[in-house]
């Protein structure tokens, strides 16, 4: 029941949220629970909002002990949901790399930290067919907290961003609201804000579930079409479990041997 | 250690580049590149599109005028098909060819010449304040259908107006399927019907309602009689004309204001909104010589009476009546001063009683007063408003 609570917030939060095109929204963030040097992650889920929905995907590799480096990608479409040949639509993807550090504790925590630059487009089609199409950076500082057990794990996040709408190609057809909302992102650009990302999971080695909600915490970032939230579920595999195990069996294989 | 060093300087330096600001680059545009380039070929339109939608003062408003919406993309077009010669059968007439900008949209010719130098029939009425005699008051006098076209009154509305220009031999001479083949002839129409109507399909019906959203939307409220209106509002909401002198007039100003409004408003409007009545016979000829609206309708009762027209811009709309038959606003007056004419459709207000025209008998300072009066309604800015432009290179 526990792990279905952040379900039911996502439902929730579905069935009160406006209507409207959107010029950003989080994407997940990731705490890849690293243990130890040549740790490897990789992640793939559905994620989605208010009238929009997409994929992303990760990974995750130590090279170093306590030294890792993340790559996301993430993206959606906002399709409204009526059968209007003019509807509205739009969509968006980013793409992000990252380096940072992690920490496992004695007792199932781990402490990570991220730094990560990114980038991507929002690109939006009105009704009557204007568009516009937005293309902007992010850097980020990401700490987190995991903890993991046998069966289930839990993590938390808080993502400081500074994103930058670096160029813009806006159709003015697109009138009213959307123009000026745009003209406003323009105006305030650059963006700095938080985000905060909870994860549950279930699963065990090498092959993990979780469910995502990823929370933008400036309200007043509404008015520039910034999403409130996003959720997701996501399949996490460990892929050093591959290796390890190839080089445990043929550790037990010498042994037989000897 | 020194791996993780090096990690952390790199990390450092990304977000450091990354945290100096860059100038954004935003690119606005409305048409498509490509699109604005074909149009800037043919024509002299802005990026975007004009604002064509005019504000009512407020003393018009006082009355209870409003004005509905105006979509701009069909204006821009409308205005590209108002002044496209193209649309005629031999080439040399457009609407704006009879209807000209710096006459208050009217024509200074007796009667127009159309193509081929056919002379049409009547005088071409200015459109200088469509907005005040079309279908915008929806609960007007004259019901929801508006106030009608032409000077026998025999379109509703201004598509049905201008539709029946294009067609007459007289003016333009073109059949309907000759208006769509101009227009599908001519490139730069098809970015501009995509912008106005979600597609590039080219009909006799769109462009006449763009024509027809070009010329409602041309309104004409920037005269000294709307400034000395809208300041004298401000103190006396309900008889602000007839009680107060206007302070920004002359003193001929005000007395012709009297006169006016003594004499002319009861068929013309007080207020400069839209006229009190639909037609009259104004006493111009003692028999019929042109049926008017009565050639439309062939009622008895309709025979010689015209569309009563608004005065805004009369200064510039020479000649006048229906047949062009008065080349000055003191030939004007003085028609309705000694020169009305018994017609058994006579109007009421010019009857002396019974079968007797009236006299009004103006001095020659009220007959000068009254014409300082009638050149207050001129609008200057509507002469040269780059909305209404010619747009052709």
């Amino acid at each position: 029941m526990r792990q279905n609570l952040p379900l039911l917030l996502c439902v929730a939060l579905c069935f009160t949220s406006a209507c409207t095109h959107y010029y950003y929204a989080p994407n997940s963030l990731q705490t890849p629970f690293l243990q130890e040097k040549h740790d490897t992650r990789a992640s793939i889920g559905f994620i989605g909002g208010d009238e929009f929905s997409g994929w992303e995907a990760s990974a995750c590799y130590s090279p170093v002990k306590y030294g890792a480096l993340l790559v996301n990608h993430f993206q959606v479409k906002h399709v409204r949901p009526d059968d209007n040949p003019e509807r509205e639509y739009g969509n968006g993807r980013l793409t992000e790399l990252a380096l940072g550090g992690y920490y496992p504790t004695k007792n199932n925590m781990n402490l990570s930290f991220f730094g990560g630059w990114g980038g991507g487009h929002v690109f939006n089609v009105y009704s009557g067919g204007a568009e516009s199409d937005l293309r902007f950076e992010r850097i980020f500082l990401q700490p987190g907290l995991a903890v993991q057990g046998n069966k289930a794990r839990f993590s938390l996040a808080s993502r400081f961003n500074r994103l930058n709408y670096i160029s813009g190609n806006v159709n003015l057809a697109t009138q009213g609201e959307e123009i000026s909302t745009i003209q406003n992102i323009e105006n305030a650009n650059p963006f700095y804000f938080q985000e905060i990302g909870l994860s549950v999971g279930a699963g065990t080695e090498p092959v993990w579930v979780d469910f995502r909600l990823n929370i933008n915490t400036k309200e007043q970032l509404r008015k520039f079409g910034f999403a409130k939230y996003t959720v997701g579920i996501s399949f996490q595999f460990e892929l050093d479990y591959l290796w390890r195990k190839k080089d445990r069996s043929h550790q037990m294989n010498s042994f037989n041997i000897d | 250690m020194k791996k993780l060093h090096l990690a952390c300087l790199f990390l450092g330096v990304l977000i450091l580049a990354a945290a100096c600001k860059r100038d954004s680059d935003f690119n606005y545009y409305y048409y498509e590149p490509a699109d604005y380039a074909l149009l800037s070929q043919y024509l002299n339109l802005p990026d975007r599109p004009e604002n064509y939608q005019s504000e009512l003062p407020n003393h018009l408003m006082a009355l209870g005028l409003s004005v509905r919406p105006v979509d701009y993309d069909k204006a821009t077009l409308g205005r590209v098909l108002f002044y496209d010669k193209k649309l005629s059968k031999d080439g040399t007439i457009s609407c704006a060819s009879c209807h000209k900008q710096e006459l208050a949209f009217a024509d200074n010719a007796k009667v127009s010449t159309g193509v081929f130098g056919r002379v049409g029939d009547r005088n071409s009425i200015a459109l200088g304040s469509v907005l005040s005699f079309s279908a915008y008051y929806g609960t007007d006098l004259f019901g929801p259908s508006g106030i009608p076209f032409f000077w026998d009154n025999r379109a509703n509305t201004a598509s049905d107006q201008n539709m029946a220009s294009m067609t007459n031999p007289k003016e333009m001479d073109m059949s309907h399927a000759d208006i769509v083949n101009a227009v599908q002839a001519q490139p730069y129409y098809e970015p501009l019907f995509r912008m106005a109507y979600g597609s590039n399909q080219i009909t006799e019906a769109r462009v006449s309602e763009a024509i027809a959203e070009f010329v409602n939307g041309i309104g004409s409220f920037k005269s000294k009689f709307d400034v000395e209106a809208e300041k004298a509002l401000g103190y006396n909401a309900y008889s602000y004309l007839e009680k107060n002198n206007f302070s920004g007039f002359s003193a001929a100003e005000n007395r012709g204001k009297l006169i006016y409004l003594e004499n002319c408003a009861s068929c013309h409007s007080a207020t400069q909104s839209r006229p009190e009545m639909m037609k009259a016979n104004n006493g111009l000829d003692a028999t019929t010589v042109d049926a008017g609206v009565g050639g439309i309708t062939n009622a008895t009762d309709d025979m010689a009476m015209f569309k009563v027209p608004l005065l805004r811009n009369i200064e510039l709309t020479a000649p006048y009546m229906h047949d062009g038959r008065f080349n000055t606003l003191e030939e004007v007056v003085e028609h309705y001063s000694t020169g009305i004419q018994y017609h058994p459709n006579l109007s009421t207000e010019l009857r002396a009683g019974g079968a007797q025209a009236k006299k009004m008998n103006f001095s020659t300072q009220d007959k000068s007063d009254l014409v300082a009066f009638l050149k207050t309604l001129t609008d200057q800015e509507l002469l040269t408003d780059k909305r209404y432009a010619n747009p052709f290179k």
